[in-house]
């Protein structure tokens, strides 16, 4: 799995391509849990180059998340759209994270 | 992909096939056929299947249905122009026309019985049997029109019970190449007559004009009109047309002369000179029939999902029935002396619009159209329509029956066979059209075939998606190493070919891909498998059904998500996520275990 970052001031925008599946998800956890705990604990997780996310994908976020919000950050996701967008509803979890349309929106959130 | 196989491998394959899969039982298919009893009202919908709307609204109602169907009527109103006949026999056809709409929306509205969709289902004429009409005329004269019309009508009547056992032979894809073919076929006719070719009349600016301000009328009033104008924007736009068309003088007021001889009353006489039939034309019929009964296919299923908001597969009960009613309206339309019918488009999307689907609509609808019948000059004006205006109403018509048609096509996975079909279908059509000078090489008894673009592009599709169909399998088997590290892309390359071999729904395919994906992962780390898992799918148009057989544990599918908590701190509480993700993804779902193999079943509906 490709994993670009961007670091824009206070946030750190990255976005994983390809599947979050279980041979991914692990790898992609681990990066959000460290970059957290290394102080940038605002993170905009894009998803749009997301083309399959399953169970273990979503673990991993909602372990980022909650990693995130004991260092007093936040995660935001972006590009929830299609399919992943569909897995989303059916997970549940659409409540579950900041979602955001753009990812100017996703700052914005985040340094609210 | 796989590897070789194994005693271990074929005895998961089996139990995996012997599996039964949690399709819908014959007696839930039975009480799928009464769609009133098991139906879901829509929530937006105000008056719907069986409620009984106040008189005078049911009215108001029935006559907006009854202008959409009016406006259709140029299509025999144009093949009576072309057998010049005298003005009150042609009259005489328009009113069996109306009488033969008012049959058919009864005929689909009624309650129970062999016949009737069971939905408000106006019908009309549309440009199918247009180019079949127009070759039988020149053949034989609106004798054979309406003896091949009779045949057509008895033809669908019989197809209608076995409709189900030939739905493989008939993909809606190719339903979608007819639709695009008529299009074809309608925007050709449009051309000609807009620009003038082969027209009687002096064609000038004059005969452009009314060309150009019924088009721009109608597409104008289409595209920024609101309301009752943009819903009747056809109607309207022919009424600009002949406006245009007296103050040109392209319609001279001397036309109109004729009007003032017919009668406000009149009973319709049956004196249209009998039926003919002719054995070279049964092949253009014939497709008519097949086309008509594939659109039908398509608007009853429409309604079905309009009026139902629980809607989660097509009813063949009630497709089958309202196939026919369709047909036993043509077989009337043909005793009669009119064109072939079909169930109406627009005035499926009129129901929703107006949130009324009220069956006794039906009954009011046939009602007003039967009485029309009986008022001559109410449709007289329609007999006098100039060529420029009916080009106008052809094209704009055309490019909805198009565009429908592509929707069709493209809505289905294709692959290569599955292309070429549909290619050489449009080919075939295309090359009618536009080289029909061809057909004049071939035999006479072909040239009914050859020379028309629907039946030549449609026989191409039906005779190629037969030969084709030769090896091709509706039941695919894999079995993989769930180890493996490319065990799931495999299987995803696997099933893209099967779906596009299928001509399933990409939508479909893409549940179908998560359920095999979350799956296998799922099994692999939760389920300690030993040995290889089997999967197994099957597929016919309504139904897509997966098992997969492995040697471990059972996957859990609970009815609600575990907690964030419970996933992110306990293994039971992941694993417990996969399988509720796999339960809320497909349609049903079970699992057993026999002989200490477990198999999962996914149903899909398609």
């Amino acid at each position: 799995m490709k994993l670009l970052e961007e670091v824009t001031e206070d946030i750190t925008i990255v976005e994983p391509h390809g599947r979050l599946d279980s041979t991914t998800a692990s790898e992609f956890g681990d990066r959000l849990v460290s970059l957290v705990q290394a102080g940038r604990s605002s993170l905009v997780v894009d998803l749009k180059n997301i083309a399959y996310i399953n169970s273990a994908g979503f673990r991993a976020l909602l372990i980022a998340n909650r990693v995130a919000a004991g260092q007093q950050g936040k995660l935001a996701l972006r590009g929830v759209i299609g399919e992943v967008k569909r897995l989303f509803d059916i997970g549940g979890f659409t409540d579950e994270f900041v979602i955001c349309p753009t990812q100017a929106d996703g700052i914005g959130k985040l340094r609210q | 992909m796989g590897t070789p196989d194994s005693p271990e491998r074929l005895r998961l394959a089996r139990l995996v096939r012997q599996s039964p899969g949690p399709r819908p039982s014959w007696l839930q298919l039975w009480r799928s056929a009464r769609p009133s009893a098991q139906t879901k009202k829509p929530g937006e919908f105000v008056h719907s299947l069986d409620d009984v709307p106040p008189p005078l609204l049911t009215a108001f109602i029935g006559f907006q249905h009854v202008s959409l169907v009016r406006i259709q009527l140029i299509f025999p109103a144009l093949v009576i122009q072309l057998a010049e006949l005298p003005t009150e026999a042609s009259v005489n056809i328009l009113s069996f026309s109306l009488m033969a709409l008012g049959v058919a929306a009864i005929l689909q509205s009624l309650p129970r019985g062999p016949v009737g969709s069971r939905y408000l289902c106006p019908s009309c004429h549309d440009g199918i049997f247009l180019e079949p009409a127009i070759a039988a005329l020149k053949l034989g004269g609106l004798p054979l029109v309406f003896g091949m019309t009779l045949v057509a009508g008895v033809i669908q009547s019989a197809l209608s019970p076995i409709l189900h056992r030939i739905r493989p032979l008939l993909p809606p894809e190719i339903g979608g190449l007819v639709v695009f073919l008529v299009g074809t076929s309608l925007a050709a006719i449009g051309c000609r007559y807009v620009i003038g070719v082969g027209v009687k009349e002096p064609v000038g600016r004059d005969y452009w004009l009314v060309g150009a301000v019924t088009l721009v009328t109608t597409v104008g009033l289409n595209v920024w009109g609101k309301g009752q104008a943009k819903l009747l924007c056809a109607m309207i736009g022919i009424t600009a047309g002949y406006g245009a068309a007296i103050v040109t003088g392209v319609l001279p007021k001397e036309a109109w002369y004729v009007l003032a001889e017919l009668h406000l009353f009149a009973i319709p006489h049956f004196d249209h000179g009998g039926w003919a039939f002719s054995s070279a034309m049964i092949m253009p019929f014939t497709v008519a029939a097949l086309a008509v009964t594939l659109k039908g296919i398509g608007d009853i299923t429409a309604l079905q999902r309009i009026n139902d908001a629980g809607w989660v597969r097509a009813d063949m009960g009630s497709i089958s029935r309202g196939t026919l009613a369709n047909g036993l309206a043509n077989i009337f339309a043909g005793l009669v002396g009119t064109l072939g019918l079909t169930p109406s488009t627009a005035n499926i999307g009129l129901q929703a619009a107006t949130g009324m689907s009220s069956r006794v609509i039906g009954y009011a609808v046939g009602a007003i159209l039967i009485v029309l019948a009986f008022l001559p000059s109410v449709t007289g004006s329609l007999i006098l329509m100039p060529r420029p205006v009916m080009g106008a109403a052809l094209l704009f018509s055309a490019c909805f029956v198009l565009i429908s048609g592509l929707q069709t096509i493209t809505s289905r996975m294709l692959d290569a066979r599955r292309t070429i079909v549909i290619g050489l279908g449009i080919a075939g059509g295309i090359a009618a059209e536009i080289i029909p000078s061809f057909s004049s090489d071939i035999p006479h008894a072909l040239q009914p075939i050859v020379g028309s673009s629907i039946v030549l592009g449609t026989l191409t599709a039906l005779l190629l998606n037969g030969v084709f169909r030769i090896g091709q399998r509706q039941r695919v088997a894999f079995v993989l190493d769930p180890a493996a590290v490319d065990a799931v892309a495999e299987v995803n390359e696997f099933f893209d070919a099967a779906g596009r071999g299928w001509g399933a729904r990409p939508d479909v395919m893409v549940r179908v891909a998560f359920a095999i994906n979350q799956a296998v992962e799922a099994i692999r780390e939760h389920c300690e498998p030993q040995g290889p898992v089997a999967i197994e799918a099957r597929f016919d148009e309504f139904n897509l059904d997966v098992r997969i057989g492995y040697r471990g544990a059972p996957l859990e599918f609970p009815d609600e998500r575990p907690s964030v908590e419970e996933i992110i701190e306990t293994e039971a509480g992941y694993r417990r996520l996969a399988g509720f993700m796999l339960r809320q993804n497909a349609d049903r779902i079970r699992t057993s275990v026999r002989d200490g193999a477990t198999v999962l079943e996914f149903h899909f509906d398609h």
